[in-house]
């Protein structure tokens, strides 16, 4: 079934200028320019499944403990590489074109060094198909892969799910705190989101807030360090409620698209290393003169009670 | 008691208005107070004023979005789940305390979770007794003894610190349980406690060379220290006493400048004990914290405060010195020219004021926070604790120069943050304006130091016996 599934989008992507590679595991990626779901003519957009036991939670951590590195765009990869078996194959070609996702818009809230990613967007469910949704249970995963210039505080998100902001959460990678940019590394974020699945709507529209923090950038002369952010991953992961596999569906019905950059930057204040002289002999005259200060009072101090005892 | 303290008092009418003017702590307030308030009342009114922060901060924290809590109590927790279940504390990242810490709050997961706020409240509370015993036992009238035991029950960074569930009490209670200890001459017990203190925090390491020397300069044994009653309507105002009064400064020179006396005379029995039994408390600790999680547990919890440069910023005058440099490691010498003003002042102190013990540990806590690579506001608790039992001595009054020194050091405080805000929340570049207030903070620090140094009558806590080699007081100061 994955087999057809990687026929089927090379064929496709074999004539698009750009091709990104789908998670199966239902990382759904979305076009910048509205995509509508309807419109069968031009589908460019193949639908990848990927099956994987529901004991999986987070896609990007089974990429990082099987390979012990961040997802990247290698979804038909990673694809190819879980395999598929003949139910998988037919559950692929029941799943196509289930899914759309339209209308991306992105921007961040916030000032300063504490911010948060916004991502809206649409969820488009084909009308066939509603009788499929009955069926299964499904979430909305988003994978935010995170520039090394802001991180995702693990405990922070993990708050959120507890106030159920989020469904779940996962961060994979670099999750160090207080480290500046120069040393770390990239980290990806994985969300999972409830869909109103129980009204059934043909649309719905989902809101991911993130809140990100910036780390402490590498110098620059210009005094500001420009942190971009790429296009995120968007998927379905489903599950049966009728079928007793334990197996979850992850479903890819985009890509993302890094071209269309949707030109989001943060600003983020950074030291000047031109200052580095005028600082440092300053930091150390300034500590050595007070310390002088300290050490001179203390011992006229005592001269002073010499005299006055004496 | 009393008697003995107003004898010199009564016979002696021209010095009554001159101890007036010496010490100024007491005219803060006006000295008749009103004879509801005691000791005891004053904390059962700070227990129930700490248990109502604890229990808003819970409010607070699942209704609000931000939290009263600190987020280190977060940590403490999540470690001593992870203890619980054996696993490593340090599991948890960010865990960068002792193993014991984890231990203490265990109770969290059994009981409730705000088992450690009242811990460290409690702990507070404990330090407000210690201040009451030490100002007790160096005769301090009841006045001014509640007006400096209020000057930590009641001052809102010491209270906040407690119910947010930060662990500086304990370690503050603990010290100040070492004074004790010093004082009423129990040696073994005060090393017991000291070695367990700097396992738990590196900072008091500081203080080894004062304990050690007033151990030795009381060059007696336990049990027969003779406390002097240093209290401020004594001592030097007392005509009669003071051509007896021990030139402390001079002692202390000439050990500063005679390195094999001071090493001579430094090793009597009871440094050397205290050395010992404390080291082998910390070594033994170490050892086994390090048996049961190790290498994790150094690094983390010994090790990191050791080497510990953090480039984001802080109050510390180096912090942009050290992001300017953060992308290649420091050298041999930079890392030493940062230690010599830290050192030079540390010394000066240790050997000008270790006999006022309490006074020495306050300065060298100011001035060691003050000079440090990194100063978090949860450092300003470990000298708000001594700064109580200094109070009584210092000639300094509120107004001016006590107000003086609190709006400079908090405006200082003030102006930091205000740079440190449009750093963080607006996102504008301000780092050198950061830094010149930084330099500020320090400079303040500075000032402080030089008007408290200048305004406190030195008082030793003991004074030397009969059997003092190189001692030319006879006199028992009682």
């Amino acid at each position: 079934m994955l087999l057809n599934a990687a026929n089927f989008s090379s064929s496709i992507l074999f004539w698009r200028s750009k091709v990104f590679l789908f998670l199966l595991w239902g990382i759904v990626s979305l076009k910048v320019d509205s995509f509508v779901l309807q419109n069968d003519v031009k589908r460019s957009h193949p639908n990848i499944v990927i099956e994987l036991p529901c004991s999986q939670k987070y896609l990007t951590g089974y990429f990082y403990e099987k390979h012990g590195q961040i997802l990247e765009s290698d979804f038909h990869g990673l694809a190819q590489e879980v395999g598929s078996d003949e139910l998988s194959r037919s559950l692929v070609h029941s799943l196509k074109d289930v899914f759309g996702f339209s209308e991306l818009n992105r921007h961040l809230i916030g000032e300063g060094s504490h911010r948060s990613l916004v991502t809206n967007f649409k969820l488009n469910i084909k009308p066939n198909d509603m009788s499929w949704l009955n069926n299964h249970y499904c979430q909305v995963v988003v994978i935010e892969r995170l520039p090394i210039g802001v991180f995702a505080d693990p405990f922070e998100l993990q708050h959120l799910v507890e106030h159920q902001v989020f469904l779940d959460v996962a961060v994979i990678g670099d999750t160090n705190l207080e480290l500046p940019s120069a040393l770390s590394n990239k980290s990806v974020v994985e969300v999972h989101m409830n869909t109103t699945h129980n009204v059934l709507s043909r649309q719905s529209e989902i809101t991911v807030e993130l809140p990100l923090h910036a780390r402490y950038p590498p110098l620059d002369v210009a005094g500001y360090s420009k942190i971009e952010f790429n296009q995120p991953d968007l998927l379905m992961r489903c599950k049966s409620q009728v079928t007793q596999r334990d197996f979850c569906s992850w479903i890819l019905t985009g890509w993302s698209d890094d071209t269309h950059k949707n030109g989001i930057f943060w600003l983020v204040p950074c030291g000047n290393m031109e200052h580095t002289t005028l600082v440092s002999s300053i930091t150390f005259i300034s500590a050595l003169v007070s310390a002088l200060l300290i050490v001179l009072s203390v011992i006229c101090r005592s001269t002073n009670e010499d005299m006055k005892n004496s | 008691m009393s008697d003995q303290r107003n004898a010199g008092v009564i016979g002696d009418r021209g010095s009554i208005a001159r101890e007036k003017k010496i010490w100024g702590f007491g005219d803060w307030f006006p000295t008749k107070m009103c004879g509801s308030i005691n000791f005891g009342r004053m904390m059962v009114i700070s227990a129930f004023l700490r248990l109502g922060l604890i229990a808003y901060g819970e409010w607070q924290d699942a209704h609000m979005e931000v939290r009263y809590t600190d987020i280190d109590y977060f940590v403490f927790s999540d470690a001593a789940a992870l203890v619980a279940t054996g696993k490593s504390p340090f599991e948890r990242s960010t865990y960068r305390y002792s193993p014991l810490l984890a231990f203490l709050l265990i109770p969290n997961l059994i009981l409730h979770q705000s088992w450690g706020k009242l811990l460290f409240s409690s702990a507070d509370l404990l330090v407000g007794l210690f201040v009451d015993i030490i100002l007790k036992l160096r005769s301090v009238p009841e006045t001014l003894r509640l007006l400096s035991v209020a000057v930590w029950l009641f001052n809102p960074f010491t209270f906040t610190i407690g119910t947010r569930g930060n662990c500086e009490p304990i370690v503050c209670a603990m010290i100040l349980w070492i004074i004790i200890c010093i004082m009423n001459g129990k040696v073994i017990q005060a090393a017991f406690w000291y070695g367990l203190v700097v396992h738990f925090r590196i900072y008091p390491i500081i203080y080894a060379l004062p304990f050690v020397l007033v151990l030795n300069n009381q060059h007696a044994r336990p049990r027969e220290c003779i406390l002097k009653k240093g209290s401020p309507r004594s001592g030097v105002t007392d005509p009669s006493s003071r051509a007896r009064v021990v030139k402390p400064s001079t002692t202390s020179w000439k050990q500063l400048f005679c390195p094999w006396d001071l090493l001579r005379s430094n090793i009597t029995i009871n440094s050397f004990l205290f050395g010992l039994i404390s080291g082998s408390i910390f070594f033994f600790c170490t050892a086994l914290f390090f048996k049961l999680y190790g290498w994790e547990f150094l690094n983390e919890g010994l090790l990191y405060h050791l080497t510990r440069t953090d480039p984001r910023h802080n109050f510390s005058i180096y912090f942009y010195h050290i992001y300017l440099h953060h992308q290649h490691k420091f050298s041999l010498v930079e890392k030493l020219i940062s230690f010599l003003p830290q050192l030079m002042v540390q010394l000066a102190l240790i050997f000008r004021f270790a006999a006022d013990l309490p006074f020495c540990l306050f300065l060298q806590t100011v001035a060691f926070v003050a000079f440090n690579k990194v100063i978090t506001a949860q450092y300003f608790v470990w000298f708000f604790c001594l700064l109580p039992l200094i109070l009584p001595w210092s000639s300094m009054k509120l107004k001016w120069k006590g107000l003086i020194c609190i709006s400079l050091w908090m405006g200082s405080q003030l102006h930091w943050l205000l740079w440190g805000y449009i750093l963080e929340f607006k996102g504008q570049n301000v780092f050198i304006q950061l830094w010149l207030a930084s330099l500020l903070f320090l400079a303040a620090n500075t000032v402080i130091l030089l008007m408290v140094i200048h305004h406190h009558k030195f008082s030793r806590v003991f004074s030397p016996s009969l059997s003092a080699p190189d001692s030319t007081d006879t006199k028992k100061l009682d």
